[in-house]
């Protein structure tokens, strides 16, 4: 009974370890998806924040983050030519439109337990992007950075940068480092996926994780039980 | 709950239910005996039981009488704990509660905190010797926390208050800055009725993060008066907030002085009506609101996005609004010999202004955890670019009502801007610089 009671809390301990994971693939985060075009994709400002509403009716805001600075909604093959899918909607922050370079914030009314985005620097090149995840009183419980790079007349090719937690968090903050200098973060955010549910990946990984240290456990203690 | 503090509960509310609900004391009746000495020539005035202009008796105070005798009964299942004449009874809205005002403003909003780490300064006239005792007793009912610490400080001069009115308007005060932030300190001063607050205002700015003051002047026919000499009195430090006054329009009781003085954040009236769930169903402007355009004051460059021609060439007010209206009232506690023990239904831009102050510590504390600074005496150079920039994500804006000006789209002259969603304003993200 003892050795149980141990082996509980050291389930405990490593289900805290798959607490947060960053992941660049768009299909780990797939169960709804925020479409920026709801915002016209005309290539106009919005001010900050405007309310946004998912495929599926969930429902949040987004903005640049600071306040009192508009972003502008624009569209891959339009008014953007990057790399994001054909025809995407997308949050452009407007660093070299006369805005102050800031990143971009997506909240959620609800807690959310994965969202991701695609993601491009403005400037030719390497960049490093990252998304940051918010409790729900809004204080950071994990940053995840990855590279990419940006190039121009590419489709299909940006970076998805996501995260998800096996508890619900209620903002993300994407933004970019790259060759923009001063002008930098200056990038968008194309489509935004979201999990309202627990991400299945992520209790499969606890489960396997949980299995796997039952039997070192067993093992370890066999000599004893 | 511990066993004293039950014992405690039970024999207030079987006093309340054998005496209170049997005794209506005439409203007309307590108007005039509670302000007779408080509307001396060229005092300060509290700002509760001013009969609406043009009616016979109508004040915005009154007995938790018989009306609500026959709802007494069990809580109603959305509000666990609170009594029974709390926000919702069989089904109809009653005297709202801290539970009800906590949640149509939405104090929980992340950071906040209750207000933790600051102080609300409420000033009154007239000693109140009871105050914290009954600020405990309704933190017992209401299931709210006592606040971390409570300071009285006392330049009354040695004039008691009770009876005056004045009374009942401390216990307000109090009450409900509290219930907004009730992990915020208190700070009461008791100002000198004799004086004219100004080494108590300048006081109450020096000790504190939000300076409440539910009281205007008025000269000796009780119409309000603007004193540009009293400016020197006011923009040391904190916001500090003042009520609009319950006369309506000012063309009928003069302005509201120092509500429409540039260096306050001037608070008008709504009356709020909530959903079964708590939430705000309607809110429309208090026709009793004070409003209109300052006789003396310029208008303040602040005011240039919003409301720029409502007043020009001077200052308009209020600035921002929030629950007063009489007959969507808050239930304050207040037990001395002249009121009796009771829960009274009050109304006025006196319980809008220490509501507000209570929203405003609490969105100081989401700004210092975000890492902010606290707001300050230049609120309203923050307030009215916020709505001139993203109006409806800011403020609830405020479209009907009529207090002699007729409420409408974005700014008017019942509740200003509207009234300010606290979530918004001190978000981490999107908020105000």
């Amino acid at each position: 009974m003892k050795k149980f009671a141990v082996l509980a809390v050291c389930l405990i301990v490593a289900g805290s370890a798959w607490a947060q994971v960053g992941t660049t693939n768009p299909n780990a985060i797939n169960q709804d998806y925020v479409d920026w075009c709801q915002y016209g994709c005309s290539g106009g400002a919005n001010a900050s924040p405007q309310a946004w509403t998912s495929n599926m009716g969930f429902t949040g805001t987004v903005g640049l983050n600071g306040g009192f600075q508009d972003f502008y909604n624009l569209q891959q093959g339009g008014s953007w030519d990057g790399n994001f899918p054909s025809g995407m909607g997308l949050i452009y922050n407007g660093s070299i439109l006369g805005n102050t370079p800031s990143s971009i914030v997506a909240s959620f009314d609800t807690g959310v337990y994965a969202a991701g985005a695609y993601i491009q620097d403005d400037w030719v090149g390497p960049f490093t992007a990252s998304i940051t995840l918010y409790d729900q009183s809004y204080n950071p419980i994990a940053t995840f950075s990855f590279n990419g790079n940006s190039t121009r007349s590419d489709p299909g090719h940006a970076l998805f940068i996501g995260g998800y937690d096996t508890v619900p968090f209620w903002a993300v903050e994407f933004s970019v480092a790259g060759a923009g200098g001063v002008f930098e973060p200056d990038f968008s955010i194309g489509q935004m996926n979201i999990n309202e549910a627990p991400e299945p990946g992520t209790l499969v990984l606890f489960g396997s994780s949980a299995l796997g240290l039952a039997g070192y456990l067993r093992r370890r203690f066999q000599g004893v039980l | 709950m511990n066993v004293r503090k039950f014992w405690l509960l039970s024999l207030v509310v079987l006093l309340v239910c054998q005496f209170g609900f049997a005794q209506v004391i005439a409203n007309k009746t307590i108007a005039k005996q509670s302000f007779a000495k408080a509307q001396a020539t060229g005092k300060p005035t509290p700002l509760l039981a001013k009969p609406l202009p043009g009616t016979k008796a109508r004040p915005v105070i009154w007995v938790t009488g018989q009306k609500w005798q026959k709802s007494v009964g069990p809580a109603p299942k959305n509000v666990p704990g609170e009594p029974s004449f709390c926000d919702y009874n069989n089904g109809h809205q009653a005297a709202i509660c801290p539970k009800g005002l906590q949640t149509a403003y939405g104090t929980n909003f992340p950071g906040a905190n209750g207000g933790a780490g600051m102080t609300i300064v409420v000033l009154d006239y007239f000693s109140y010797p009871g105050a914290y005792a009954q600020l405990q007793f309704f933190d017992v009912v209401m299931h709210l926390p006592d606040p971390p610490s409570f300071k009285s400080i006392d330049l009354s001069g040695g004039n008691d208050g009770t009876g005056t009115g004045w009374d009942l308007e401390t216990m307000l005060d109090l009450e409900y800055s509290h219930a907004m932030a009730p992990n915020a300190s208190i700070v009461y001063i008791q100002a000198d009725p004799n004086g004219d607050g100004s080494y108590e205002e300048q006081l109450a700015q020096s000790l504190g993060d939000v300076v409440s003051n539910s009281w205007t002047f008025t000269d000796q026919n009780g119409v309000g008066v603007e004193l540009p000499y009293w400016e020197a009195n006011l923009g040391f430090g904190p916001p500090t907030l003042f009520a609009a006054g319950d006369g309506s329009a000012f063309p009928y009781e003069g302005p509201a002085y120092p509500c429409t003085s540039p260096q306050a954040t001037c608070v008008g009236g709504t009356s709020l009506y909530l959903k079964p769930n708590l939430t705000r169903n309607i809110e429309e402007g208090w026709s009793g609101s004070g409003g209109g355009c300052s006789q003396v004051f310029a208008i303040p460059a602040w005011q240039g996005s919003v409301g720029s021609g409502v007043c020009a060439p001077y200052r308009a007010a209020p600035d921002i609004a929030a629950i007063a209206d009489g007959n969507t009232p808050v239930a304050v506690w207040i037990c001395n010999a002249y009121w009796g023990c009771y829960f009274y239904g009050v109304g006025g831009t006196s319980v809008a202004t220490p509501v507000l102050s209570g929203l405003v510590a609490d969105m100081d504390t989401a700004r210092v955890i975000f890492g902010k600074g606290k707001l300050n005496h230049l609120m309203n150079y923050e307030l009215y670019p916020a709505a001139a920039y993203n109006y409806n994500y800011y403020y609830y804006d405020v479209i009907y009502g009529f207090n002699g000006y007729n409420a409408g789209p974005q700014y008017d002259l019942i509740t200003g801007i509207g009234v300010p969603s606290g979530k918004a304003l001190a978000s981490r993200f999107f908020g105000i610089p």
